[in-house]
């Protein structure tokens, strides 16, 4: 770049200034009769609507989210210090939006969309409203393709469709985001876009997840969208919504966008605040009347569109701290009605060992069945009655030591099951790794294995598999189906590793 | 302000009653707290109150204060004032202006600004409160409803900070 001296710029600046068209500054404005708690009361602005955007002197805007007959209240998205009684608000005629663009891919951001990361400023394509209706029911399509989540025990028998929508349930400390960052990682190559949503979490768990993403290579196709707990209410409120419409540019291009928002609960308590000091009433648990609203309306934004729009989707991860297991207090209740599913994680079995801690008998997914592949459908046919079935005989066989033949097969084979449903952190299997043990374990391969060795057995024969025999896992992937003489073929392989 | 004495006021409006004789109910109330407190005070018979509003007032602004007596509103007797004068200048098209001015405006820039809110409002007649501000460096600045035009020298380099650093 050539260098510009002083003179230079000063004649540029004094050649704007002589150009310039003064408008008369027409605006509509108000003044602040009352701030407290992220909090503002406006009087004078007569036409303002709700959710419009006012700027206050010192430049913070706030978001209009109370029309009265006077005086309308907003909150507030920055510090509202410098704002005072009397302080002048202008009107902006605009509803909330956030700039959007591919340049934000890769990139942490705040509610705003303004970057976090350090990485400079974010070139944007277009602005959207935060707040966007839902496609309707002529620009959908059902769930036809899987989103492959990588954890076996999800795929196989809650599988995830594109467009879906599936909460992650469970205490804290159970593993609901690895489940969620698991899944972004093994979007790799997919061509999945991730939006990764935190919602009041610490400052230092979303860079742990950050650092983890960046480790496995995630962040390339993701976009972590930042409220800490910090952050005014009125932030983390907006911030899924803002997610969304970020979500939302990507999926009206044809693209398909995977979003987690972590989390749901905690977003219904920074809502209950600006609902509280907005004087609305309390309902139950004093959350407001709408709080069911509040999710509805985000998570319908999520849909598969028909091919006329592109085809392109939003898969909805929301996720739900639960307290004590309770799945029946009000904010589980609302999303678990709202999703089309969901995956119910246990703290019981989270500490037994059983990780990913999956509650096989709660968690369920409707619409994920017609999007599995006929591959993995085949493979996992009858995985959920052995669990079931092990379930049982394993609360029976408890006290009693002498047990026939039939029933120890079937307890070793539970077992074992158990066993590989397991799974380290971010070590996500491919669909052809999936099918290939579920074949194994439906064809009792496993079963003479010490359950102790199940996972390392595993391992051995598929990379087995893998080296010796590459054209099966090429062909699961290919043709995404699992023939009879697929079947043998593997078998067969796995008896010549066990022959070595 | 509530609904009813926003009702309250345009009922007192459409009594037509003059205008002088409401102004002068509003300033008595005003300077004799006592008369409202008396006619609020719950332990007073209706009777008593009655006594007293006939003695005072009479016509339609004695019926209009019993009603209000009779219903237990006499305490948004002050309200319905304000909502009565509002009302009244909306029916008549009296717009209420702010100037603000570094150097007292002459005639014929005041008579400009009235021209040009008249046209602006489609309203009759304008009302202008002039006060001196000197933080505006030059020109002025206008408000009328809920609008303000700023031609002052303060909002223009506002203006153009804003176009210079693009925000």
């Amino acid at each position: 770049m050539s260098a510009i001296s002083a003179a230079d710029i000063i004649s540029i600046l004094k050649a704007e200034v002589e150009n310039y068209n003064w408008d008369a500054g027409e605006q509509e404005v108000g003044s602040v009769i009352w701030v407290g708690d992220g909090i503002a009361t406006i009087y004078g602005i007569d036409h303002a609507m709700y959710g419009e955007i006012v700027v206050f002197d010192n430049g913070v805007k706030g978001m209009v989210q109370d029309i009265r007959r006077n005086e309308i209240g907003c909150i507030l998205f920055g510090s509202d210090t410098g704002i005072k009684e009397g302080t002048k608000v202008t009107r902006t005629k605009k509803k909330a939006g956030i700039p959007v663009g591919e340049g934000y891919i890769g990139r942490i951001i705040n509610a705003l969309g303004e970057p976090v990361d350090g990485k400079g400023e974010i070139p944007a394509k277009d602005y959207r409203p935060i707040e966007e209706e839902a496609p309707g029911i002529i620009q959908r399509r059902s769930v036809n393709t899987p989103l492959e989540t990588g954890i076996l025990s999800i795929d196989s028998m809650f599988p995830i469709g594109r467009g879906q929508r599936e909460l992650i349930i469970g205490d804290r400390q159970t593993g609901k985001t690895s489940i969620a960052v698991d899944t972004i990682i093994n979007q790799k190559g997919k061509g999945v876009i991730c939006i990764y949503v935190a919602i009041g979490q610490k400052a230092s768990s979303v860079a742990k997840l950050v650092s983890t993403l960046e480790h496995h290579g995630a962040l390339d196709y993701t976009i972590v969208l930042v409220s800490t707990a910090s952050e005014p209410a009125s932030l983390q409120y907006i911030s899924p919504y803002a997610g969304t419409a970020l979500g939302e540019y990507f999926m009206y291009q044809g693209k398909d966008v995977l979003m987690v928002y972590d989390d749901l609960s905690k977003h219904a308590v920074a809502y209950r605040a600006l609902s509280l000091l907005l004087e609305r009433p309390p309902g139950r648990e004093a959350y407001p009347g709408d709080v069911f609203y509040l999710h509805s309306r985000l998570l319908e934004r999520s849909s598969r569109l028909n091919d006329e729009l592109g085809g392109g989707s939003i898969t909805a991860l929301p996720i739900v701290e639960t307290q004590a297991g309770d799945v029946s207090s009000y904010i589980p209740t609302n999303v678990i009605s709202i999703t089309d599913g969901q995956i119910f994680l246990e703290s019981d079995l989270f500490f037994a060992g059983m990780r990913p801690a999956v509650n096989v008998g709660l968690s369920v997914s409707r619409v994920g069945g017609a999007a599995q592949t006929k591959a993995m459908k085949k493979a996992s046919g009858s995985i959920r009655i052995d669990l079931a079935q092990y379930r049982e005989m394993e609360v029976f066989t408890q006290f009693s030591s002498d047990l026939d033949d039939n029933t120890k097969q079937q307890l070793q084979h539970g077992k074992v099951l158990m066993e590989l449903l397991k799974q380290p952190l971010a070590h996500p299997l491919s669909l052809h790794e999936q099918v290939m043990t579920l074949c194994l374990a439906n064809n009792r391969v496993f079963d003479s294995v010490e359950v102790k060795k199940v996972k390392e057995y595993q391992k051995g024969i598929l990379e087995f598999i893998d080296r010796k025999h590459p054209q099966i896992g090429f062909e699961i992937e290919e043709k995404k189906a699992l023939t009879d003489e697929l079947v043998e073929q593997i078998i067969e392989a796995a008896k010549e590793y066990k022959s070595r | 302000m509530t609904q009813t004495a926003n009702n309250y006021g345009k009922v007192l409006y459409e009594l037509s009653i003059p205008k002088e004789e409401v102004e002068q109910t509003a300033k008595l109330f005003e300077e004799e707290p006592k008369l409202l407190n008396i006619l609020q005070n719950p332990t007073v018979l209706r009777k008593t109150k009655y006594a007293v509003i006939d003695r005072i007032f009479d016509g339609k602004m004695s019926a209009f204060l019993k009603l209000l007596c009779k219903y237990g509103r006499i305490g948004q007797l002050t309200d319905a004032f304000i909502a009565y004068r509002e009302y009244y200048e909306k029916q008549h098209g009296i717009l209420h202006g702010q100037v603000y001015y570094v150097n007292p405006l002459e005639k014929t820039e005041k008579e400009r600004i009235v021209q040009f809110l008249k046209e602006k409002f489609s309203c009759e007649e304008v009302l202008l409160e002039e006060e001196k501000n000197e933080s505006l460096l030059g020109g002025y600045l206008l408000k009328a409803g809920g609008i303000e035009f700023d031609f002052s020298y303060e909002g223009r380099l506002h203006q153009l900070e804003k176009k210079l650093i693009g925000r």
